[in-house]
């Protein structure tokens, strides 16, 4: 019996000393939620979600490089999995609206549906090019649509058009001045999300959230994508090398 | 495993864990080219000497 308990605390200390600053830092983070969801109010325990969020974001932007490929293969699968997962719950609360409530749908809720294509979208087009060619597609897409928009609600003659006319002309610009639209970007992207922030309407953080998803964080990630371009993962790398054994000698 | 080699020690060749080594052996995880490589090389055998493309594979 004692040898059964001397391998479990062994194994429960060897899986202790494996643990990362980056395993550290979420289990921080889950006994900071769970203090304050007992101590203060029960809503703190929605930062439990964040490790859950964080914990690919880091991956995926290449702040954590697991060694482990079988590791990376599977959070990128279950991740694909919780997005279908995620579209499959909108589309059920779209259902359940219209045909079970019998109530419309409100735009927004378009909208929520749309962004995670949109991102998934954008996303594939950057591993199969490049962050320049990914940069130039949302800027042409965002601002086209923003100036539709614009021009429909009936601002076209007003100075509320300068922006998406901007945000296209910029990348137009970055065809042959990518480091200079790259920043001009970046500032149109900040300057839309500060603008859309001052004019929030408390009782609406959803279209808030949305415009900032849609439009402004796009434009800032494009500056970002111009300013610091390169291939991203995905793109055949020439960093393997080495000799393998056999191979050279003949 | 062959060699007096442990599969703790092969997944530390080639910089994965033990359980990518196992759920490889058991044609669970289909590695990748580097992976292969890293593999033969630690074994000091060629890729086509530890993988091989069965009919089932290529069908």
């Amino acid at each position: 019996m004692d040898s059964v308990k001397e391998t479990w605390k062994e194994q429960a200390m060897g899986r202790l000393r494996r643990m990362t600053a980056f395993h550290w830092t979420m289990a921080g983070i889950c006994l900071v939620a769970v203090i304050l969801g007992l101590a203060l109010h029960p809503a703190y325990l929605l930062l439990l979600v964040l490790p859950a969020f964080l914990g690919p974001l880091v991956r995926e932007i290449g702040f954590v490089k697991d060694q482990d490929e079988r590791v990376r293969f599977i959070s990128y699968r279950s991740s694909h999995i919780a997005f279908y997962l995620t579209l499959a719950v909108i589309a059920a609360i779209f259902i359940a609206r219209t045909i079970t409530a019998g109530r419309s749908i409100e735009p927004e809720w378009f909208i929520i549906l749309i962004t995670p294509v949109a991102y998934k979208f954008f996303a594939a087009l950057g591993l199969t090019y490049d962050t320049r060619t990914l940069a130039l597609a949302i800027g042409y897409v965002v601002g086209g649509i923003l100036a539709i928009y614009t021009a429909f609600s009936g601002y076209f003659f007003t100075p509320q058009i300068y922006i998406p006319l901007l945000i296209i002309l910029v990348t137009v610009v970055a065809h042959w001045l990518p480091k200079l639209s790259g920043g001009l970007l970046l500032l149109l992207g900040a300057g839309y999300l500060v603008m859309i922030t001052k004019n929030w309407d408390p009782d609406n953080p959803l279209g808030l959230i949305l415009s900032a998803l849609l439009l402004g964080v796009p434009v800032l990630l494009a500056g970002l994508l111009l300013l610091f371009h390169q291939r991203m993962a995905g793109v055949a790398s020439e960093d393997f090398i080495e000799e393998i054994p056999g191979e050279t000698e003949h | 495993m062959a060699g007096g080699m442990t599969q703790q020690d092969l997944a530390g060749l080639a910089g994965v864990s033990r359980q990518t080594i196992v759920a490889v052996e058991r044609g669970r995880y289909n590695p990748s080219v580097k992976l292969a490589l890293k593999l033969a090389r630690a074994l000091l055998v060629r890729v086509e000497d530890i993988f091989e493309l069965t009919e089932e594979d290529d069908g």
